[in-house]
């Protein structure tokens, strides 16, 4: 797990694997806004193939990798996320709800995981 | 940074919403589990074609949820408000959604995820079958809008336009009007009735001539609502 100076944070591919088991795979056929700008999440995305862009005053400011997982802790603390987040056509997301983040947190389907989102959960605000 | 969270107890549209009859500690589970966000004119909950997450609840403003059909034009299905839910018939079906929803104007809307509001469902009747009263009247409305557009001509169908939109966002004002309290352009009654812009702008200008009608800045007040319902051929 790498840190970002966004508020982006990368999965190694055992971890991506773990994820895509509790949660299925949607893609995205027309480009859309995921969230905009001082927003909180609705869901966490977590992104596999394709493009997704984080842009604030218009301007592109991170393009996410495959592996990026977004939202994640601003969902669980119910704060703002300081950029928007653009998706492009045939791209590959896994979108986690807080449903299925808290079932993770409390054990239900991997401890490693667990772990994982607690520590993002609990990182300091970019 | 933490957000200020609309909670459900104090929400101003908690008694037209589908959570109106639970208990504050109900309402509180679900104050701890939703996401609110306000949404600026032109942002978008969610987009035609894309998944459902699940159920958004508007509490303040107004949603347009339309479709764009494949020569590109929008047509608005609906308008939302507060008190209202959207996203609960893709949410059923598991189809993505077949409709965007737009904010009109800076609106606060609630979010609840998919596995949340069908627990919520399972175990609270009264949610339950506020969602199926909520799928009925919109299907009744489906139903009626199909007629319409099939039996009424461009006239009758902005009478029951403006009755309805009366129904939604009438305001009775001191001298007896009903004002509607929605900034609708041209455009966009246009598309809810499906006629050209010029057709709906010769048809406004009738019913103001004809005493139906008149308009305060972008604001439309209906003077005789009788009348309208007569060319409507309906009975709200």
């Amino acid at each position: 797990m790498k840190k970002n100076q966004y508020p982006i944070t990368s999965l190694d591919p055992k971890l991506i694997d773990k994820i895509k088991s509790v949660a299925p795979i949607h893609r995205y056929t027309v480009s859309t806004d995921l969230f905009y700008e001082g927003q909180t999440p609705v869901v966490a995305f977590l992104l596999l193939d394709g493009h997704v862009q984080l842009v604030k005053n218009k301007k592109v400011r991170k393009v996410l990798n495959s592996g990026d997982l977004i939202g994640l802790r601003e969902l669980i603390n119910h704060s703002p996320f300081p950029l928007s987040a653009q998706v492009l056509p045939n791209t590959d997301m896994v979108f986690l709800d807080k449903s299925t983040i808290l079932e993770i947190l409390d054990l239900v389907h991997d401890s490693e995981l667990s772990e994982v989102f607690k520590e993002i959960i609990h990182e300091e605000a970019v | 940074m933490k957000k200020n969270k609309t909670s459900c107890e104090n929400c101003e549209s908690r008694m037209s919403g589908v959570f109106c009859e639970l208990t504050n500690d109900e309402l509180s589970d679900i104050s701890e589990h939703k996401v609110t966000n306000v949404y600026k004119k032109g942002q978008n909950l969610f987009v035609q074609g894309n998944h459902p997450y699940g159920l958004y609840c508007v509490s303040r403003g107004n949603i347009k949820v339309s479709k764009v059909g494949p020569d590109g034009k929008e047509s608005i299905v609906r308008i939302v408000k507060g008190g209202d839910v959207i996203g609960h018939r893709s949410l059923f079906t598991d189809q993505n959604y077949t409709a965007t929803a737009t904010a009109m104007e800076d609106s606060t809307v609630c979010f609840l995820d998919k596995k949340f509001i069908m627990k919520a469902i399972q175990q609270l009747p009264s949610v339950a079958m506020n969602i199926i009263e909520k799928l009925s009247r919109d299907m009744g409305a489906a139903e009626n809008k199909v007629s319409s557009f099939h039996q009424k001509n461009v006239r009758e169908r902005l009478a029951e336009l403006l009755l309805l939109l009366k129904e939604s966002h009438g305001e009775k004002t001191d001298d007896g009007k009903i004002r509607i309290n929605i900034k609708l352009t041209r455009e966009e009654m246009a598309t809810m009735i499906g006629t050209a812009n010029e057709t709906l702008i010769r048809f406004i200008s009738e019913f103001k001539d004809e005493g139906l009608i008149e308009q305060d800045g972008k604001f439309i007040i209906i003077k005789d609502e009788d009348e309208l319902m007569s060319w409507a051929d309906v009975n709200y």
